[in-house]
This record gives structure tokens, sequence and C-alpha cells, in this order.
């Protein structure tokens, strides 16, 4: 198991020792690593990907069926806890497209917090800024507008906006990743899942054709009535 | 010889001789149609006091353009049907609270939601509900993406209809054999642990699990409590069943998660 992460624009990895015998390593979150990645590699692997300087799909040992998945839970002060099992698929690490989500499914007006987890990986060693809008479809505007950066983990709060999120989507340019929502009720108790990627949600011969195409006609919304509201 | 091979490996035949062997089955069908609309085999509970509800998106609204209802068909625990109810999408999403209104209270059981055209279509269209469950006390509810495409409902049938005559087929091969499935998580001792397991197929699944073997009947559901001992390592679920990966409950102090494993 490595970990990896960003230094002088640049990847650097470090090694974890499994227990002997034990079937999970378990790791835990901190300020200081909330912005990592970690994988399965033998170090020759994890050496080419320093030699080339990006992120290598260097091994099909997480190739499986049913997907490798690790499970990550978060868990707060008052004993509520949630998890979900992830996993981050390396095509999406090479790719720079646009990201689409709908808030209405996994997000909740009765709540005391409501949020996303933006994580996003790239292969190359960039940290760089993304804009992604909250558009609501009822009021035909752009609600908000969140600065994400890449090869991390953002928290988008969304809170002052939960009775607008059953009509609402996320929409980012240049920036893709796994969504994943979080929501805190007022008794402590938590929910986090993420959405399926859309074409996940369809199947047949053309189904990515299909989404770029709604993808595109979201993102028609989104210029128009940014132009309409800069104008305003 | 590769260019050959494939075609054979993904034919009808192959897939059959596949099953015969053992090798690679083919997980799900889903994608045999051109016209078809699938879903997921979702547990739900009014037991305790549990609650659960169910998040749609309008699919075939949004990608398609077509007017849709969702198909909502509940049964029991046995796998015998209690109803079918329909929803018009009158707008993107939909939410469905399981009240008295929708299932008995003290139960639990099997759902499955289709997405159908108000009308006959001849475009083609796959439109595949892993839609959202959740589970809760109070109705802070835990969400969860749907565990498999495990029902669905070809749509070529010119005779197709909105009632309860629609044909619909398990989506998971329904091969029978022997395997095996390792929970991808370490569980804790501290909480109590349930297993939630539902049977898509046409047949009764039989499932091992630690020293407890058990039936399900189709379209059934069985819930499994798992007491985690000093030094256990992974769990494994053993099963004629080509996909025995279930959802777990996991209820602490008063707080619930539920998610895959």
């Amino acid at each position: 198991m490595f970990s990896g992460r960003i230094i002088d624009e640049r990847w650097s990895f470090t090694p974890f020792e499994f227990p002997e015998g034990a079937w999970f390593l378990e790791l835990e979150a901190s300020h200081d690593n909330q912005d990592d990645i970690f994988f399965l590699a033998r170090p020759s692997e994890v050496e080419s990907m320093i030699a080339c300087g990006e992120l290598l799909s260097v091994n099909k040992f997480t190739d499986t069926t049913p997907d490798y998945r690790s499970n990550l839970k978060i868990v707060n002060a008052k004993g509520g806890f949630s998890s979900y099992q992830a996993e981050y698929p390396f095509l999406m690490m090479k790719k720079l497209s646009s990201l689409y989500t709908d808030c209405s499914p996994l997000t909740s007006s009765r709540c005391e917090r409501v949020g996303v987890f933006l994580r996003n990986i790239y292969s190359k060693p960039l940290i760089s800024e993304r804009k992604v809008y909250l558009y609501n479809n009822e009021m035909q505007k752009i609600i908000a507008e969140f600065k994400v950066l890449l090869n991390s983990t953002n928290f988008l709060d969304l809170t002052r906006f939960k009775s607008d999120l059953k009509n609402s989507f996320l929409y980012g340019v240049d920036f893709i990743g796994v969504p994943i929502y979080f929501i805190e009720y007022e008794s402590g108790a938590i929910s986090m899942e993420h959405t399926h990627p859309p074409h996940e949600l369809i199947g047949g011969s053309d189904r990515f054709g299909l989404v770029q195409r709604l993808k595109e006609r979201l993102g028609e919304k989104i210029s128009k009535a940014f132009v309409s509201q800069r104008l305003g | 010889m590769k260019k050959f091979l494939k075609p054979l490996f993904h034919s009808a035949l192959g897939r059959r001789l596949r099953d015969i062997a053992g090798y690679r089955p083919q997980l799900n069908y889903y994608n045999d149609f051109d016209r078809v609309t699938s879903s997921d085999l979702f547990y739900w509970t009014s037991e305790e006091d549990l609650r659960t509800v169910f998040k749609a998106t309008d699919i075939l609204g949004k990608y398609h353009d077509i007017s849709s209802n969702l198909l909502l068909v509940i049964n029991n625990r046995n796998g015998e049907r209690l109803s079918v109810q329909r929803k018009k999408f009158d707008s993107e999403n939909l939410t469905i609270f399981f009240d008295d209104s929708v299932v008995p209270s003290g139960q639990s059981g099997t759902f499955y939601a289709l997405m159908v055209p108000d009308k006959l279509i001849t475009t083609p269209v796959n439109v595949i509900n892993r839609c959202y469950v959740g589970y809760g006390i109070s109705e802070d509810y835990s969400m969860m993406h749907g565990n498999q495409v495990a029902i669905m409902c070809p749509l070529d049938n010119d005779e197709f209809t909105l009632d309860s005559s629609f044909p619909v087929l398990p989506a998971l091969n329904p091969v029978k054999g022997r395997f095996e499935y390792f929970l991808q998580e370490s569980l804790s001792n501290s909480a109590r642990n349930t297993l939630l397991f539902t049977n898509p197929l046409a047949r009764d699944i039989t499932v091992k699990l630690m020293d407890a073997e058990f039936e399900i009947p189709s379209m059934g559901c069985e819930e499994v409590n798992v007491v985690v001992e000093q030094g256990m390592s992974r769990i494994r679920v053993v099963s004629d069943f080509l996909w025995p990966r279930p959802s777990i409950m996991i209820r602490r102090h008063g707080f619930i998660d539920v998610h895959h494993c």
C-alpha cells in the first residue's frame, strides 16, 4: 500500500506496511493527509510512476468483479457515523471533462448541515483551481459559485441552500470527481453516499452520447444564466 | 484469433458454455435488449423504529425526453407480492416514504421500481434504476444507492402494458454454482451488524454465512445478525447465487448506517 501527495509539483509516494496476517489496513484521516491518495502497487511500479512524472495504471490487482473498494467512514462528536464503499477509477484520473451531479437524491431540507465532498484525482501533479456552479432549475439561475482544486478533497457547504437543493444540480467545467453527499441531522445522525455518474443510469451503445448531450444542454443553461446574471 | 474468440465469448453459446464450465459467468443481461427498463431489488423495513424512503430520478424524461411513470412493486419477505403502485413523475425527482399507506408496519420485504414510458415506444432506451434508498430512525435517513441491477422488464414486447401483466425477468445470471463473496470491510463488535440479502431470481437461493445456512425465496429477503468475535478475520458468504453481495445495517448508540459491503 502506498500513499501519494504532490510536493513541489511532483508526485511523492510513501509505503505502508500491512500488519502480518491482516486482511484490512485502517488509516485515520487528518488535516495533513486529507488530500492524499492511497493505492496498492509494487515498489517497481511506483518507481515507474516517479520516472514518468504522473499516475499510471500500473497493475490490474484491483480490476475485480465485484469492484475492489475500501470503506470510508466519518464520525461526529455526538457518535453519529456513516460510511460508503469508496473507489476512484483510473480512467477518471486521465480526464478533465465536465462534472454533473443532481443534488436532490442525497440531500435533505430537514438537516443541521448538508454538503458535498468533491474528490478529484488527476494523473498529472497539478493543484489548480476550477469553478463549480450550483444551478437551480426552478429559479433558472446560478445560486452559488464554488472554487475547487484538482487533486484535492473539496467540501462544498450547501447548508444555506438546503431548501433549494431539491431542484438543483452542480456543474463543473474542466473538472470531474466523485461527489460524496453529506447530511448531518439535528440528532447527530449522518448520511454519506456518492451519486452515480450519469452514464451508470443508462445502458445501451449510445449511453456516452446521451450523457454528452445532457451535459451540453446543462452547460448551455449555465452559460446563459452566467451571462444574464452578469449583465443583470 | 482474438477477433474470432471475443464475439464467441459474448455470444449466447459462449455464455452458456461459460456458465457450465463456471468460467467467468456473465453477471447480468440488461444490455441484451434494445428497449429495457431495469431496477435493483431493494430491501424495505418498517420493523422496530425503522423507516424506509426511496428517491427516484426521472431518467426517461431527463435523457430521452419521454414522459414516464414509476411502477413500484412491493413484496413481503417471502417474495409474495403485496402491491403494485404507479407514481407519476411530475418533476425530475420523486420521493416515496414507506409509511402505512405503502407497506404494513412491523414487517420487511423487497421492492423494485421500474421506470416505464406512458405509451409504447420504438426508439432504443435502456434505463437502469439504481436510485437511492434510505433507512432511518425518526426520518433521519442513511442513504444508499442500489446494490445490483437485479430486475428488468423488456419493452420490446408490443403487448407491454402498465398493469401487473408486464413481463419482469431477473437481470442477474441465474446460473447455479458455488460462489463466494468476501465482505470488503472489517466489522466492529461494539455495534449491531445486520446483513441484508435479497433474491431477485425466479428460484430460491441458498446462502451460507459463518455457521448459518439459509434459503431465500424468489423475490424475498433475509436479515442476518453478525456477531463479531475477537480475532475474526474477513467474513465470507458462500452461495449458489452468482452475486451474493449483501447490504449492511450497522446500529450503535441510537445511530444507524446502511451501505454495501
